[in-house]
């Protein structure tokens, strides 16, 4: 049985400010065991690039936490002091890439000067920006990237490369764990691709254990994880293995988005798709009930009173009433 | 004649600096065309200078060389505002397309700036609830609000129905879609399809993501740094790919079910 | 925009300062108007201490200064006032309208910003002063105002870029609008809150470098501001002869006055700021 390397239990998150309070991560759980790869897939709103700052310790301004556990190695982050945090868990265990990072690079620094700098925060040892240059030289070339890249500045590199030279520096010291915050989504589809394999062969060749990557496009999470959860409204709607939830959708939610998605395929052209009517709720006001209630086709009458249970049946997770009553 | 728009020749160079210039090629030698009650798409990546055509078409830049004619005048021989009553766009950004100090009926009334007899108070809003009822939405509840209180979707829809209050014949499609959610990007789309049915409208579909290209597109044109690579009827383009770059385009598109072999 | 003017007007540092500017502003509105003419001399004693006839005493030659120094508030933010509208009026132009033109006609008028921006702005005051036998009020303030505007356009032409990259600039030249109207009703409304912070600053700036050049006695020939007020303080020596009531006064009333407007500007910039915004 393999070891739990991230235990997330009844996670809360909300966003307050003059606005009111916004619960935008409402109790989610999830287990990432060492060799995983789990995607988090959600539309614009629905709380996961929150979830990715709850998991990591590193919140906005505006977003608090508000309970649950988060349990890494034996740390559970948001119990433990910020100085222990830093030390042992941001630099040794997890290794966090917030979304648009590729645009918020310092552009009068070259790539291997980012190095020294992040080697030296996390090591807290005295790193040239020659030193720094050997080690990353040796890491990129271990995972199939051009060491000359170091040399140049954000600028002069594609999208593509310098979200694969962030990866690649985030994963320099080795971290057990890897969270991506929209990693595709600024890249055009033939980066996207390079960027995923890379992603999947950093995970083989056992530079970092797990990976968690958060992201809103299905087709790409899928190609990445073995594991995909669907998040709705700050809740976790759906869990299973990447081809079981996309090929046999199970929450209603997931129906309605696998019918309105586009692949590429010669009977796209001829199917009747249609978006999902309404919009999503105001998470100032949830509802006690089911979150996706006004939008179900399927509801009834207890959704829209009492909050969903989570239904487990083997390795699939639905969080909806219609499978209570006669099971899966 | 059944060409709506034709552009022949067309480039587009940038020069940078006074005295040690560089120069970037952001469309090269560009020729294609568009027939009326079509939707053409123009697929490519980043910097392939898909945007700068529809920018050159709309007449916000000037192109180096190269014509572009609209139902057989070039389109420097319009006056500006008739011009634009033929041609409009909705672009990327649905936030950045509203002027957030204003409610979300500025643009739509700005619109009607280009009518050569400005229509009454009553007029005005006769031809604004008609707009509204083709996108499915109620204008007395929406009109009064603020940008900031809409989902990029809505604001989209919006936009696409301030062409219905000028029937352009030719709409420039900037990336319509790549803000909205997937799960309402088929509502924009389907709209699209609508207008070219029922208002003979052709789309100058612009974007990077080849499979809303099919679902929506009669005739599409890949490109390259600038370049058309290849161009035809959408289902052959896609299906039956013979330029390189096409194929390997095709190749890097995620398919939604099954694994690719990394 | 309502929205966040109640935000401001609820804020408690905001009160004391905007209270302190008021008062002083109210001295100069309505001071003159209920004190007596200061220009009469030997109306009390010389130097005579404050007391309750006199609120702040008597000068050399026996003027009323409570009196004086509300005359004096009055001009010099006469002076203040037309000075900063002068000069953000030039911005607009010069960092809007122009810059928005783009090309030629952009570089041409950041020439002349920069050239603006390096002329050493109280030589060439005191130069023009010392050249013009009568200044009014109302031509100092122009003159100052005609100094101040280059960084005021600087900063308005960069955030007028930024906004011109949106896209409902072009979906508006695609509606027909022409340059102008564009500017002034999708853009500026968008930099309000930054133009009524610039629109402060250069008026309180303006009172400053009025004062200065009054001092050295080439302030405005007519009229009677702190500057001048101070000019007499030092010409008379009080300060070396003990008349605190005298000398203390004007400069207070500037600092304080100065003081609390730029407090005002930092206490807008913290509450609007949507990164620094507190619950």
């Amino acid at each position: 049985m393999d070891k739990d390397l991230l235990l997330i239990e009844n996670l809360r998150g909300y966003y307050k400010g003059i606005f009111g309070v916004v619960r935008a991560v409402d109790g989610v759980s999830l287990r990432v065991r060492e060799g995983e790869k789990v995607g988090v897939a959600g539309e614009s709103g629905c709380g996961k690039s929150s979830f990715a700052q709850l998991i990591t310790g590193t919140t906005m301004p505006l977003l608090h936490y508000e309970g649950g556990a988060v349990r890494v190695n034996g740390y559970d982050i948001w119990k433990i002091s910020p100085e222990v945090l830093r030390k042992e868990v941001k630099c040794k265990l997890i290794s966090y890439v917030p979304q648009a990072m590729l645009n918020s690079l310092n552009p009068v620094k070259k790539i291997k000067e980012f190095i020294a700098d992040m080697l030296r925060e996390r090591t807290g040892c005295r790193y040239s920006v020659k030193n720094a240059r050997k080690v990353a030289a040796q890491h990129f070339e271990r995972l199939g990237l051009d060491a000359n890249v170091l040399d140049l500045y954000p600028h002069e590199l594609s999208g593509g490369m310098v979200q694969r030279s962030i990866i690649a520096i985030s994963t320099i010291a080795s971290p057990q764990l890897l969270i991506m915050d929209e990693p595709t989504s600024a890249l055009d589809v033939s980066s996207q691709k390079k960027v995923i394999k890379m992603m999947i062969d950093i995970q083989r060749k056992g530079v970092i254990k797990s990976l968690v990557c958060i992201a809103h496009d299905l087709s790409a999470l899928n190609q990445l994880c073995d594991r995909i959860v669907i998040m709705y409204a700050g809740k976790f709607v759906e869990s299973g293995e990447g081809d079981d939830v996309t090929g046999n959708p199970l929450h209603p939610y997931t129906k309605a988005l696998m019918g309105s998605l586009l692949p590429l395929e010669k009977e796209t052209k001829y199917k009747s798709l249609s978006s999902i009517p309404g919009v999503v709720p105001d998470l100032r006001y949830p509802s006690l009930g089911c979150r996706f209630y006004d939008r179900c086709g399927r509801r009834m009458k207890i959704c829209k009173v009492e909050d969903p249970p989570e239904i487990i049946k083997g390795k699939r997770i639905v969080k909806c009433w219609i499978y209570k009553k006669g099971g899966l | 004649m059944n060409e709506l728009l034709e552009i022949e020749n067309l480039t587009k160079l940038y020069t940078s600096g006074y005295v040690w210039t560089e120069k970037v090629v952001a469309v090269d030698n560009v020729s294609l065309s568009i027939k009326k009650s079509e939707i053409f798409c123009l697929v490519g990546g980043s910097g392939s200078g898909k945007t700068t055509i529809g920018n050159i078409i709309l007449g916000l830049i000037k192109p180096t060389s190269g014509k572009i004619i609209l139902n057989g005048r070039d389109i420097y021989s319009y006056n500006r505002k008739a011009y634009w009553k033929k041609v409009q766009a909705v672009f990327q950004d649905p936030y950045s397309s509203f002027n957030f100090f204003y409610t979300i009926s500025k643009p739509l009334n700005d619109a009607f700036n280009l009518l050569e007899d400005v229509p009454s108070k009553e007029e005005k809003k006769k031809i604004i609830k008609t707009a509204f009822e083709k996108i499915g939405m109620n204008p007395d509840e929406i009109m009064g609000r603020y940008p900031h209180q809409l989902s990029g979707g809505q604001m989209q829809r919006i936009l696409i129905a301030r062409s219905f209050i000028l029937h352009p014949h030719l709409l420039i499609a900037d990336e319509l879609t790549s803000m909205i959610d997937a799960s309402t990007r088929v509502a924009v789309l389907n709209e699209l399809l609508r207008l070219k049915e029922e208002e003979e409208l052709s789309v100058l579909f612009i974007t990077h993501d080849l499979a809303q290209a099919y679902y929506i597109g009669d005739r599409i044109a890949i490109m390259e740094k600038g370049k058309i690579v290849e161009s035809g009827l959408v289902e052959e383009v896609i299906f039956s790919p013979k330029h390189s770059y096409t194929k390997s385009l095709i190749a890097s598109v995620p398919p939604l079910h099954g694994r690719w072999k990394l | 925009m309502s929205g966040r003017v109640e935000l401001l007007l609820k804020n408690k540092k905001l009160q004391v300062y905007l209270g302190i500017a008021i008062i002083i502003i109210m001295l100069g509105l309505v001071g003159p108007f209920f004190t007596r003419d200061p220009s009469k001399i030997l109306v009390g004693g010389i130097y005579e201490s404050p007391s309750s006839e006199f609120l702040l005493g008597t000068d050399m030659a026996g003027r009323d200064i409570f009196a004086q120094l509300c005359n004096a508030i009055r001009d010099s933010l006469m002076v203040g006032i037309i000075a900063g509208f002068s000069a953000v009026g030039i911005a607009i132009i010069i960092g809007g309208v122009l810059a928005y033109k783009g090309g030629i006609i952009d570089e041409g008028a950041n020439v002349i910003t920069n050239v603006f921006l390096t002329l050493p702005q109280l030589v060439i005051l005191m130069v023009v002063a010392s050249l013009l036998g009568k200044r009014s009020l109302i031509i100092v303030a122009i003159l100052i105002g005609l100094f101040s505007w280059p960084w005021m356009a600087r900063s308005i032409r960069s955030q007028l870029l930024s906004l011109k990259e949106r896209k409902f600039v072009d979906l508006c030249r695609i509606s027909g609008k022409s340059d102008f109207v564009i500017v002034v009703k999708e853009i500026l409304p968008n930099m309000l809150a930054y133009i009524f912070l610039l629109l402060i600053i250069g008026i309180s700036s303006a009172v400053i470098v009025e004062s200065g050049i009054s001092v050295l006695g080439l302030g405005p020939t007519e009229g009677f501001t702190l500057g001048k007020m101070l000019n007499l303080v030092i010409r008379h020596e009080a300060v070396q002869q003990g008349i605190w009531w005298y000398f203390i006064p004007p400069g207070l009333v500037l600092v304080v006055f100065t003081g609390s407007l730029l407090m005002i500007t930092a206490v807008i910039d913290d509450v609007l700021n949507p990164k620094t915004r507190e619950i």
